[in-house]
């Protein structure tokens, strides 16, 4: 699909986000980076859901939830953090399908209403009920993951393939076929769509960057999570990301997750309030997102052009 | 390959055997709920036979794999697909498996790469070459058209239905009638017309 981060401007990107820990070695300024970087992951989450498919999806902070509890409970065990990283995406993903399968007809008005169910029922429910669990961050490969630099970088891998995979799902067929049942149906359907399917497999997919952010959650604390963390406002804040960037592109998510890590940031505002004030901005003004407004301007320009020539000809 | 179609679409009825190879003009007095119907996107109205084998799968996506496109020269607005990429939505090849494309494999890359190779092949011989790349978002009603029926043409069908783009000024019109008689001429694609007029006649 088309973005507006070309493969250069990627590269340059991923080498500013690997120099930033080496930079600005303040530990306040690399956990900022490091909840910047959960945003990303949970608008990661959300970018194939809503920006392809054009629904309000609000499962992602549920399956942050549910993957935190099973990589915290599983490296409170002593377990490896592959098995742990396995099984945070897959309980993402297990949690997406939850919703989705609780809408089996017409998704795109009733996966609203099942998603934040999920997430009222996890928060509400689960969270309080589960035991709490602490560990200390293990070594992996050699590398001590209770420096905040190493986990910086390792969920920067994290962002780093989960944007590899959805730029992989994007080429490929599925991805179109996702983009196209989102945008124009009748043009997916013609082409060959079948649309539960695609359902399922866009929806599932969705959690396991949410499954992950989760586990990074919990390497953060080093135990489960509060519950505060996987609150229905926080999946209206993560919703904002992709819809203020621009959610059908990676670009977007990107541009989002700064925009609402960096203005609390520098402004003192709660995150929760930009995250509401970026969801009505783009509800307001902004259809496709900062990305989508910066892309429409050539052919936008174009058709003034054009209008312009027609009015002046005789 | 022989194209039955009978039924009622809105009211009216749609009725029409299009001989293997042909080009066959059928008028109804809401063509594109017709097209829509014998597409399989909207609710059954007609029974769709090819080569005198009904079409049992009411839905597009069976019908497509059976050999059927059907392009009503609209597309609406894709603003996160290239032209190219609406193309290769029709192409309807094997897949790999999901966890392949989403790890990237080589054979996923290299089924992406002759897909886009295969689409951009169709589009450039459609006249389309030069926007290929241009996002799929604000195009031309003409070039929509155009790409509406690449995107029918990818699937390498048997029997297209075609919904003629009447609201286009005549020229543009017979400008991508003609690119749709030469597919036809090509590779003898039976093909139906749908017009809103209410004569029917022998196509070109």
């Amino acid at each position: 699909m088309n973005d507006v981060l070309t493969a250069p401007g990627r590269t340059a990107l991923l080498a500013a986000a690997v120099a930033f820990p080496y930079l600005f070695p303040d530990p306040v300024a690399v956990r900022a980076a490091v909840e910047l970087l959960i945003l990303v992951l949970a608008g990661l989450s959300l970018l194939p859901v809503v920006g392809w498919l054009r629904t309000v999806a609000l499962s992602a902070p549920a399956s942050a939830a549910t993957g935190a509890v099973a990589a915290a409970t599983l490296l409170s065990a002593d377990q490896a953090l592959p098995l742990a990283v396995l099984a945070a995406g897959a309980a993402g993903a297990a949690t997406a399908l939850v919703a989705i399968a609780a809408a089996p007809r017409r998704p795109q008005v009733v996966l609203p209403l099942t998603s934040l169910l999920v997430t009222v029922v996890v928060w509400g429910l689960l969270l309080p009920r589960v035991r709490l669990v602490s560990f200390a961050r293990p070594v992996f490969v050699g590398v001590d993951l209770s420096a905040d630099r190493a986990l910086y970088l390792l969920t920067l891998a994290f962002v780093v393939a989960c944007v590899a995979a959805t730029a992989n799902l994007a080429r490929s067929r599925a991805g179109r076929e996702t983009a196209a049942l989102g945008a124009a149906p009748d043009v997916a359907l013609r082409s060959g769509a079948e649309p539960r399917s695609v359902w399922l497999r866009t929806v599932a997919l969705s959690g396991v960057p949410a499954g992950l952010a989760g586990l990074v959650a919990a390497l953060v604390q080093q135990g489960v999570p509060p519950s505060a963390m996987f609150s229905p406002a926080v999946a209206m804040t993560w919703l904002a990301v992709p819809l203020l960037g621009g959610a059908p592109w990676i670009s977007g998510t990107l541009v989002g997750a700064a925009i609402l890590r960096g203005v609390p940031a520098l402004t003192g505002l709660s995150v929760v309030g930009v995250g509401g004030v970026g969801l009505a901005v783009a509800a307001a003004a902004l259809p496709d997102g900062i990305v989508g407004a910066v892309r429409a301007w050539p052919w936008r320009l174009a058709e003034r052009r054009r209008e312009g020539a027609a009015s002046g000809s005789p | 390959m022989t194209l039955t179609v009978d039924g009622d679409v809105a009211g009216a009825p749609l009725s029409v055997e299009v001989p293997a190879g042909a080009w066959t003009v059928a008028t109804h007095p809401d063509p594109d709920a017709a097209a829509a119907v014998v597409a399989g996107t909207a609710p059954a109205g007609v029974s769709v036979a090819l080569d005198g084998r009904l079409l049992r799968r009411r839905d597009a996506a069976g019908r497509q794999r059976a050999g059927l496109a059907v392009a009503t020269s609209r597309l609406g607005c894709l603003p996160s697909l290239r032209v190219v990429d609406v193309v290769m939505l029709g192409l309807d090849g094997p897949q790999p498996p999901l966890w392949q494309i989403v790890l990237g494999t080589r054979r996923a890359r290299t089924v992406q790469l002759d897909d886009e190779a295969a689409a951009r092949a169709l589009a450039g011989r459609l006249g389309l070459a030069s926007r290929l790349d241009a996002a799929a978002v604000g195009l031309p009603a003409a070039t929509e058209a155009l790409l509406d029926l690449a995107r029918a043409l990818a699937s390498g069908p048997r029997a297209l239905v075609w919904r003629r783009p009447e609201w286009l000024p005549p020229a543009d019109a017979e400008e991508i009638a003609a690119v749709a008689a030469g597919e036809h001429a090509r590779s003898r694609l039976t093909v139906l017309e749908l017009r809103a007029s209410p004569e029917r006649s022998a196509g070109p």
